[in-house]
């Protein structure tokens, strides 16, 4: 595909996936307001959110770094988002996912939170090191049983590349890797739960400890922007999640429902448990979801 | 030519004479006493030149009076013979005068007599053939040390006399009971003639002779347990008078000795080969316990006579060329009669005497360590070369065993000379006085002399024995002796100066077309060309005060490119240990770097002697090249690449070795540690390419058959990359945290290595060189922090991004480097790096590497936060961005990551060829439009810059367009969550940052390895301390051992 059609449909993809990481957000709100018993925010609250961060007049700086947080945020969801294929065989939704493979969007997953931390930092908000610190903590821990599973998957698939991963899962549901590899499967979205920092893993915003965390020193604008790139990057992981473990999607409403199943999974989950502390944290991502993916792992041996 | 008999005659009639000279003037006494000595000098020169040059083709055989034995005496005058007298002449020479300097006028003449006398008894044990007369030189030389000795007038040296005396006694009982039964077996007193009438048969009589014999020698030549009186007298007499026996009585012995070794029969051989090796090993052992200078030395001096009566059977059996014994002696009396020299020097011998000795003295501090380097058989020092030519010869002749203990004490010998050395560094509490300072004609007459003699010397034999090597080293190392020389000069100069030298040898190196980076040794040449000019660059100006830190600088350079190029297992082996003193001594010119270089030493040089016992065996079976390692095969490759491969990694600071690292990397100057960490320890990598490897995978059918030995090697290259990662996350000193970094980083390269295939190869060598430049740019932008701030301790900092940009964008750059994430270059190694454990199909080792990187972002970020961000500190308020060569220098590394980071291909092609020449195979496939192509996935690093560019730029021009105008506001400005702001303070979360995930870890944190370390070191000073007491320091008891010695040798039977 030439490059114009191809960047305006990215764009157009690009668009459709914040928008519905901002509906997601807030039927979120939502569920977990009704399970609390309470009547909760509209689902569109996260639009009138948005609005309101974007037409605040009061802005402040505390120096560049600190200014260029949002937009490393921002650039790493989309990034991310750009270098995973959603459909199956459809160029128009790959984004630019033919420039890289499984490693680069794993370690792109990084960038975004890594520059934020790095704006936050500058911020000097005692608040923002002691969030960043424990969402390090955290993700290093999280990141072992997802690369555990990861390279489950990557084994099976004997590629890297993530078509090639979504194609030898296409033996119809069951070739799907959650049921050809449910122990590395587990491991994953056990880690996934991390990942998305809903409880018991919210420790990095941890409200009434360290209020918002890193975020704690940005406001209007700094804010729209984070809230796009978290859109966004929600958003590709889940897809990312779809493609290694759920067969990919043939079709965008496929994908839509996917991408729904798989967030929800961490939002009920974290609905009905209280917050863990770091340690706590770190050593539930280091026994159990590692012993099953180190156990999904030696299955591929088999498997092979 | 003058007739050698001379060389005894007329120092014994000016002996006598001396005390006449004395009545006349001290002055003529002096004078009449070195010229006499001078003129044995001359005499052994000239004999020395003559049969060098071919104008006396055959050694002398003097019959004295004209008759024949056993009434005329024989004596034999020959190269070895000349030489040592020459030594003889010298050492009295210098031991005269330094004692000359020492002497009051009471003792005037009659010392001058005594040391005359000493000398003479040398000459006899060295050139007689005639073993009663030996006997009678060794009485005269006997005599003359007790007097000698008794002269101090210390009550120490008075009992240490004469313990020597009584135990003294008991060696000329046994010696002439011996001497006395042989003449009757063989009727004749001439060493050449008995040796030919030995009674063939090996009967009960002839075993107890020889019993005798050995005995009574081994009293003499002070071996163990019998050398208890000699080590009281190191203890107690003046240090001059034991340097002045060191180079006569105790050569001479050991020459002895070597004539009398042609009537032991063949069956005394494994016996006087342990009773050497024991006492080597033993007395070495018995030293490190040592807290006393002096008698540690004594141990010392033990060792090294113990190390050449080891040789003296293999001689025989020409299995060690006689020279490796010269070697070894003239090494030693260089080395140890500097070194008492040194010792006299110093008034007290305790614990605190000699905390920083010589501080003051250029001299004295430089010719200590020329010394220590040139007696712990270091290069290019004589010793080493008399170890090489022995050890090569041992194991080529099938006594590769006895290496293993040879080494040991070897290795013994690094821990108490380094141990005694780092006192030295260390500086003294009370801030006294600098004690040891050298009285200029007096004490420099031997010391400068004898250090430059071990230098020149040794350079000489490097000369010959290396082989010319070609091309820059040479030039570099030259250049760094005369900086080191005119030290003196202004910093800028010197500096400079090391700049100029490193252009002109790169030029050199460039045009030869040795800097191409498509062969191994080509690429790390460029590795240590690029490193060392920056490390150059950035110290412009601005380093060390006054100590030789420029011109070892280049003499480390110097070695390494000698290493890079090197084709002998030899000139590899000799560059190896050049750069581990080089750097040793670098390292110990840092603030605190007394005792991290001394660990560092202990470590390397365990890892030079793994080495070295890897060369050996390879030497035994017939390689001695490089190249030739490839053709080893069966148990021979299996061992020689098991020894490479360890001692390449203990020189890595690998899992288990790497509690030197943490110390030396922090402890370093702060402008020498990039080059440390970004270049040195790359080198045991081209080690573990160009040696181990040479071996090859598929050559270790024995380890292959029931383990895959590259696999062990990954498994230990993944647990130092990650262990070393998460120790790295709970350091609060900035230079610390980079160096568990460092080694951690050399495991990925570990890693790469052991994959053994094309992808993995290549996937190593770009991280080495990436990792040069990152961790190089990191380590510069901390030492501008360190200069500029004045501390290391992370969080004592913070904020200092509003102080120092460019350092900090240095930091950044390196971090994200480092850390992997894309677009910058840490992402096409890191991508690389998997792709090869992926093919490989080592998947928990790459699920292994993957997890170390990312517990990496937690100390990466901690580095960055806790320096720059946050707030800034009151103090800091003034600080000023890092000086501009400094800044210079990292602006090059930065360029350099960046064009790494769009275009690899830069790199990867070269190591692609690089990669084809050793396994015949490329790697990778480069795709149109910059893509990288590997087995298992694909990547465009061109397309991945511009894409995030591309959205950065967006992101920011809408930021810019959309967000309100911005108020700058003050650090101390910030929200506080509704309530009233108390007065603004101080919040920077900082110290013990991640203490959580401490807790979480917990169990793996233990530092069970420094613990295993340290109870070694413990348990064998608890078995010294136990040994020690053999030395009661009562002479009966002494005497009572050398009594008991006979009757244990004769119980074990030895000789029949």
């Amino acid at each position: 595909m030439e490059l114009l059609p191809r960047i305006g449909w990215t764009l157009l993809s690009l668009f459709v996936a914040v928008n519905y990481g901002f509906v997601i957000n807030g039927i979120i709100r939502k569920v977990m307001a009704r399970i609390q018993g309470r009547f909760g925010p509209p689902v569109w609250q996260p639009y009138i959110d948005m609005g309101k961060l974007l037409f605040q007049r009061n802005s402040v700086m505390h120096g560049l770094m600190f200014w260029l947080g949002p937009v490393f945020r921002s650039v790493g969801g989309i990034g991310l988002y750009l270098l995973v294929p959603v459909v199956i065989g459809d160029p128009r939704l790959a984004g630019f996912s033919a420039n890289g493979d499984m490693l680069l969007a794993l370690y792109f997953m990084a960038f975004g939170s890594l520059g934020m931390a790095l704006g936050a930092g500058e911020g000097g908000h005692p608040h923002s090191p002691i969030g960043i610190s424990r969402g390090l903590s955290q993700m290093t821990a999280y990141e072992l049983p997802f690369i555990l599973a990861v390279i489950a998957v990557v084994t099976q698939a004997g590629s890297f590349d993530i078509n090639a991963i979504i194609a030898s899962q296409q033996s119809g549901v069951l070739g799907w890797n959650l049921f050809a590899n449910p122990l590395a499967t587990v491991a994953a979205f056990l880690a996934m739960l991390g990942m998305n920092m809903y409880p018991p893993f919210n420790i990095v915003g941890a409200p009434t400890e360290i209020p918002v965390g890193p975020a704690t020193e940005y406001h209007n604008t700094y804010l729209s922007f984070m809230m796009i790139g978290r859109s966004a990057f929600a958003i590709a992981k889940m897809v990312l999640y779809m493609d290694l473990f759920l067969g990919g999607a043939h079709s965008v409403l496929e994908a839509v429902v996917k991408v729904f199943v798989i967030y929800f999974w961490s939002v009920f989950v974290g609905a009905v448990f209280p917050r863990f502390r770091t340690e706590q944290s770190v050593r539930f991502f280091l026994r159990w979801p590692t012993a099953f993916g180190v156990a999904g792992l030696a299955l591929t041996f088999w498997v092979r | 030519m003058v007739n050698p008999v001379l060389l005894v005659a007329v120092p014994l009639a000016a002996a006598f004479l001396l005390p006449l000279f004395g009545k006349v003037g001290r002055a003529a006494a002096r004078t009449a006493q070195v010229l006499t000595i001078v003129f044995t000098a001359a005499v052994s020169v000239s004999w020395i030149v003559a049969f060098a040059s071919g104008a006396a083709p055959e050694p002398l055989n003097i019959l004295t009076g004209g008759y024949d034995g056993p009434i005329g005496i024989n004596l034999h005058y020959g190269l070895p013979e000349a030489i040592f007298c020459l030594l003889a002449s010298l050492t009295t020479l210098a031991g005269s005068l330094y004692l000359g300097a020492r002497e009051d006028a009471a003792t005037v003449g009659r010392s001058g007599l005594l040391q005359l006398l000493i000398m003479v008894g040398a000459f006899g044990l060295i050139m007689t053939r005639d073993l009663f007369n030996l006997f009678v030189f060794l009485e005269i030389a006997s005599i003359g040390t007790y007097a000698l000795v008794a002269f101090g007038k210390e009550e120490k040296a008075l009992e240490a006399g004469f313990k020597y005396m009584l135990i003294g006694a008991a060696a000329s009982a046994f010696l002439l009971i011996g001497i006395a039964f042989l003449y009757k077996m063989t009727g004749t007193l001439n060493i050449d003639d008995m040796a030919g009438k030995m009674p063939a048969a090996a009967t009960a009589g002839l075993a107890t002779v020889m019993l005798f014999l050995l005995a009574g020698m081994a009293i003499e030549l002070k071996l163990l347990p019998v050398n208890g009186p000699a080590l009281d007298l190191y203890d107690g007499a003046e240090p001059g008078v034991m340097a002045l026996l060191v180079g006569t009585t105790v050569n001479g012995v050991l020459f002895a000795f070597w004539k009398m070794s042609s009537l032991f029969p063949g069956s005394w051989d494994t016996a006087i080969m342990a009773l050497g090796m024991i006492t080597f090993v033993g007395s070495n052992l018995l030293a490190t316990g040592q807290d006393r200078p002096r008698r540690m030395l004594g141990y010392s001096s033990s060792g090294q006579i113990g190390l050449v009566v080891f040789l003296i059977p293999l001689i025989r059996l020409d299995v060690v060329p006689l020279a490796a014994a010269g070697l070894l002696l003239i090494n030693h009396t260089l080395a140890k009669t500097g070194l008492l020299w040194l010792a006299g020097c110093i008034t007290g011998d305790g614990r605190k005497d000699w905390l920083g000795a010589f501080r003051g003295s250029v001299a004295g501090r430089t010719a200590l360590i020329v010394f220590i380097l040139a007696i712990v058989g270091l290069p290019p020092f004589p010793g080493f070369w008399g170890k090489w030519q022995a050890l090569s010869g041992m194991a080529a002749n099938g006594f590769g065993w006895w290496i293993v203990p040879l080494l040991i004490g070897s290795l013994l010998e690094f821990v108490y000379y380094f141990g005694w050395y780092r006192r030295v560094q260390s500086s003294r509490p009370d801030e006294a006085p600098m004690p040891g300072s050298l009285r200029p004609l007096a004490d420099l007459a031997g010391v400068v002399p004898f250090a430059l003699g071990s230098l020149v010397f040794g350079l000489w034999t490097l000369r010959h024995l290396a082989g010319p090597q070609d091309q820059g080293w040479l030039f570099l190392a030259a250049a760094g002796a005369v900086l080191i020389i005119v030290r003196r000069l202004p910093q800028t100069i010197l500096s400079a100066t090391v700049l100029g030298a490193l252009a002109v040898a790169g030029w050199v190196l460039f045009t030869a077309g040795s800097l191409v980076p498509s062969t191994p040794g080509g690429l790390f040449l460029l590795m240590v060309m690029t490193g060392a000019v920056v490390t150059a660059l950035a110290g412009l100006g601005r380093i060390n005060r006054r100590d030789s830190y420029q011109g070892l600088f280049l003499i480390l350079v110097a070695s390494l490119v000698m290493l890079t190029r090197a084709e002998s297992l030899l000139a590899f082996f000799v560059a190896w240990e050049v750069m581990t003193w080089a750097s040793y001594l670098i390292i110990g010119f840092g603030r605190n770097g007394a005792r991290a270089s001394q660990l560092y030493i202990v470590f390397s040089g365990a890892a030079g002697f793994l080495l070295l016992g890897g060369m050996m065996l390879a030497i035994g079976a017939g390689q001695t090249t490089l190249t030739g390692l490839g053709f080893l095969t069966g148990g021979a490759a299996v061992w020689v690449w098991g020894l490479l491969v360890v001692g390449f990694l203990v020189k890595a600071a690998a899992w288990g070795a790497h509690v030197w690292a943490p110390g030396a990397y922090s402890e370093s100057p702060d402008l020498f540690t990039p080059f440390l960490s970004g270049v040195i320890s790359k080198i045991p990598m081209f080690g573990l390419a160009m040696a181990a490897f040479r071996i090859g995978a598929g050559n270790l059918p024995a380890l292959g058959a029931t383990l895959d030995a590259t696999w062990l090697l990954a498994v230990v290259g993944g647990v130092t990359a990650f262990g070393m990662t998460l120790v790295g996350v709970f350091q609060e000193d900035a230079k610390k945290l980079l160096a568990y970094s460092s080694v951690g980083q050399v495991g990925y390269i570990v890693v790469g290595l052991a994959v053994l295939t094309p992808l993995g190869w290549t996937a190593a060598l770009f991280h080495a060189v990436h990792h040069l430049l990152f961790k190089g740019l990191l380590f510069l932008a901390i030492a501008g922090v360190v200069m500029r701030t004045g501390t290391r301790t992370m969080y004592e900092m913070g904020g200092l991004i509003k102080k120092m940009p460019m350092s900090f964008i240095s930091v950044l750059i390196g971090i994200i480097a480092l850390s992997g994430v894309p677009p910058l270059a840490g992402f096409t190694g890191k991508w690389l790096l998997y792709q090869a454990l992926l093919e490989r199909g080592w998947l928990f080792i790459l699920v292994l590497m993957m997890f170390a990187s990312v517990v990496a972002f937690v100390y990466l970020f901690r580095l960055i936060h806790t320096v720059f961000l946050g707030q800034l500190k009151t103090v800091h308020q003034t600080v000023k961005e890092a000086p501009l060569p400094l800044a210079l220098a990292q602006v090059l590394l930065i360029g350099a990551i960046m064009a790494l980071s769009v275009y690899p291909q830069l790199l990867l092609q070269p190591l692609d060829t690089l990669v084809t020449g050793q396994f015949n195979a490329g790697a990778l496939t480069f795709a149109e439009g910059g893509a990288l192509v590997a087995g298992a996935g694909q990547f465009n690093p061109v397309n991945m810059m511009i894409l995030v560019i591309v959205l950065f730029a967006v992101m920011v021009l809408l930021l810019l367009v959309l967000g309100p105008k911005t108020r700058k506001v003050g650090q101390l400005d910030i929200v506080y969550q509704g309530e009233i702001p108390p007065p603004p303070e101080e919040l920077h979360y900082a110290s013990r940052f991640a203490q959580p995930y401490r807790r979480a870890w917990e169990p793996l944190l233990v530092p069970r390895v420094t613990a295993f370390w340290a109870s070694l070191a413990d348990n064998t000073q608890g078995v010294v301390d136990v040994l020690r007491r053999v030395y009661s320091g009562n002479g009966q008891t002494y005497v009572m051992y050398s009594v008991l010695m006979v009757v244990v040798f004769h119980l074990l039977g030895l000789g029949r």
